[in-house]
């Protein structure tokens, strides 16, 4: 009798602490996604390019955008509105709201059709693209008004970790110190945070401005993915022009390791890409965007000028793109332009010297049907 | 320097003990003394399971015990009170699968303090060990011959603390379910320095002597305050010490 009450006091201890550790019901997926998004063949010139909520896709000049039925899929679970069965006019920017199977959350995205590549950049239009951050991103404008989600950014990355409240307090924002209009865009170097969860060591942060899309999807294994440079280009880019003001940070330069490099000093990087996308390769990223195969011109911005600008204020730059001999057939291929500026010549790669800034303004693309 | 004074004060309570115990004379009145030693067996766990954990891959109570000594008064033969001091180290190291795992987490030094906050889905291990000193204060019951039971609460102060982990295998939805997405192959975390300095909570425990002075021991303990402070954020559910000691008592 006594054995058997102190066996039951020891069991429903056990039963206590086990009923309370059952595994529940799965939560219903709180993920409310648009995976991919494609237009029919005869519309479209290239995949959809994805930047958080903001889809894009080249169309064919030719094609008629009026009733299109697109084809998308989405998160398990979740339901999109309007269905995506539904002929949407794509003459304009169109929405789609998915919502997640919790009920709670939802996305909404904005799909554009591009036929137009915008080769003039004058940074006076900052936009805050992610309204659950500060910092603010130049876009650009169509003829029809219409905006443009050009650039991107580090500071899409440096806002996973570090939040500011103030958008000049990011490395990217922009600055009233301009060659034209009211706005330029400013970029700078400073100390980063280290480590981060043990995954990567960040000892530098460089302002980094670009055409195309920062992903973080892979940053924390492979911090030169995430930059994907280029967006569409439809006429050959011949000179690459603009004006800069670059300074290199007078302290320590730092390399990825957090070790201070004695008799190193930070450059700036001004530079343009011309590719062509094929099937296998629809962007280049830090790690070959000056090596792949695909590189049709590079517009590179000379060392001795990368160190410094020269004289006191913006000055200008003119540099021409250097062609590798591949003929070029708009008809046939499909071409990105990367345009790209950092504070800091490696800055993808965590190095730098902190105090770098760079601003640059009224920066244009001279292509072969611009007019003079 | 803190746990040798913790041991000499527990040393000096047996020799008090042993000295009482002489000078007890009432059969009604007595003074009990004990030692006892046993391992932990348990989690600093979320009661119940949040239904982000998927599936426990593997648990271990790694090598945690109580070294404790325990003084009941008999008011009774059958009744009497108890308390003592104790040694707890409450230790687990777990692995679970985890789908939408709110958590943020301060990243960086100084200036460059941030916040990395979103949902993980992936696996998720931790590893706790926890020393407290801890203060019991139970009822005891001895209804029948070799068997005592006790029932109460205790208070314990940590003085020892380590809570870390391991995320890996998964993805990240920065700042929340609808944000990018970043997988994360493994980080790490280390929460130690978060836990909250006291814990509270409920404790039952059975003896059965099977000689005159061993006996054997099992003392289940439930935490009622959630193992951190209420401002924190890096994991979203409250977690409770919940550990059930199997050991050896021995009564001077």
């Amino acid at each position: 009798m006594n054995m058997q009450m102190g066996r039951l006091f020891l069991v429903l201890s056990f039963v206590m602490a086990v009923s309370s550790s059952c595994i529940k019901d799965e939560p219903l997926n709180p993920e409310a996604d648009i995976l991919t998004f494609s237009l029919p063949e005869g519309v479209a010139l290239s995949a959809a390019t994805f930047n958080q909520e903001n889809i894009s896709v080249v169309v064919r000049g030719t094609a008629d955008l009026s009733t299109v039925v697109p084809s998308i899929t989405i998160t398990e679970g979740a339901t999109i509105l309007p269905a995506a069965d539904t002929p949407r006019d794509f003459t304009h920017p169109v929405t789609y709201t998915v919502t997640a199977a919790d009920g709670k959350h939802s996305r909404t995205y904005t799909i554009q059709v591009v036929t137009y590549s915008p080769f003039k950049y004058s940074f006076e239009n900052w936009v805050r693209l992610d309204s659950n951050y500060a910092y603010e991103t130049p876009v650009e404008f169509d003829p029809a008004g219409q905006q443009l989600v050009f650039w991107d950014s580090s500071n899409k990355g440096i806002a996973i970790y570090q939040q500011h409240a103030d958008p000049t307090l990011y490395p990217i924002h922009s600055t009233t110190q301009s060659q034209a209009g009211k706005y330029a865009a400013e970029m700078s170097t400073s100390k980063g945070p280290g480590s981060i969860l043990g995954i990567i060591n960040i000892p530098v942060v460089a302002g980094s401005l670009f055409s195309g899309v920062l992903n973080p999807l892979s940053a924390l294994k492979n911090p030169l993915l995430a930059t994907q440079f280029g967006r569409p280009c439809d006429e050959k880019p011949l000179r690459f022009q603009g004006y800069y003001y670059y300074r290199a940070g007078t302290g320590d330069y730092i390399d990825p390791k957090g070790q201070v490099l004695p008799g190193v000093k930070d450059t700036c990087a001004i530079y343009s890409v011309f590719y062509k996308v094929d099937k296998d390769t629809q962007v280049l990223d830090g790690t070959n965007v000056l090596t792949h195969p695909n590189i049709v011109a590079v517009a590179m911005l000379p060392g001795n000028l990368r160190a410094a600008s020269p004289g006191s204020g913006l000055v200008p730059f003119d540099i021409p793109f250097e062609y590798k001999g591949e003929a070029i057939d708009f008809e046939k291929n499909q071409y990105k332009l990367a345009v790209i500026f950092s504070s800091s010549y490696y800055g993808d790669r965590y190095e730098g010297a902190p105090g770098s800034r760079l601003v640059v303004d009224e920066v244009e693309i001279i292509t072969e049907t611009s007019k003079p | 320097m803190k746990k040798r004074s913790i041991l000499l004060t527990l040393v000096l309570l047996i020799c008090a003990c042993i000295g009482q115990k002489g000078m007890a004379q009432s059969k009604f009145h007595q003074w009990e003394c004990q030692v006892f030693a046993g391992f932990n067996f348990g989690g600093t766990t979320p009661v119940p399971l949040p239904a982000e954990i998927r599936s426990l891959n593997s648990w271990s109570p790694g090598l945690a015990g109580t070294l404790a000594f325990r003084a009941t008064r008999w008011v009774t033969p059958e009744w009497g009170i108890t308390s003592g001091l104790a040694i707890d180290i409450k230790g687990m190291k777990v692995s679970a699968d985890v789908k939408y795992w709110h958590t943020s987490l301060l990243v960086g030094e100084g200036d460059n303090t941030g916040t990395f906050s979103g949902t993980f889905s992936g696996e998720n291990s931790t590893t706790a060990r926890n020393g407290y000193v801890l203060l019991p204060l139970m009822a005891a019951w001895h209804p029948v011959d070799k068997w005592t039971f006790r029932l109460g609460g205790y208070f314990a102060s940590l003085q020892d603390a380590r809570f870390e982990g391991t995320a890996s295998d998964g993805y990240i939805r920065n700042g929340g379910p609808t944000g990018d997405r970043i997988n994360i192959e493994r980080a790490s975390y280390n929460f130690s320095d978060q836990l909250r300095k006291t814990d509270a909570g409920l404790m039952a425990s059975a003896d059965w002597s099977f000689t005159r002075r061993l006996a054997a021991t099992g003392q289940f303990s439930y935490g009622l305050v959630p193992v951190f402070p209420s401002g924190f954020e890096g994991i979203s559910y409250k977690m409770y010490n919940v550990y059930l000691m199997l050991g050896l008592a021995y009564t001077l």
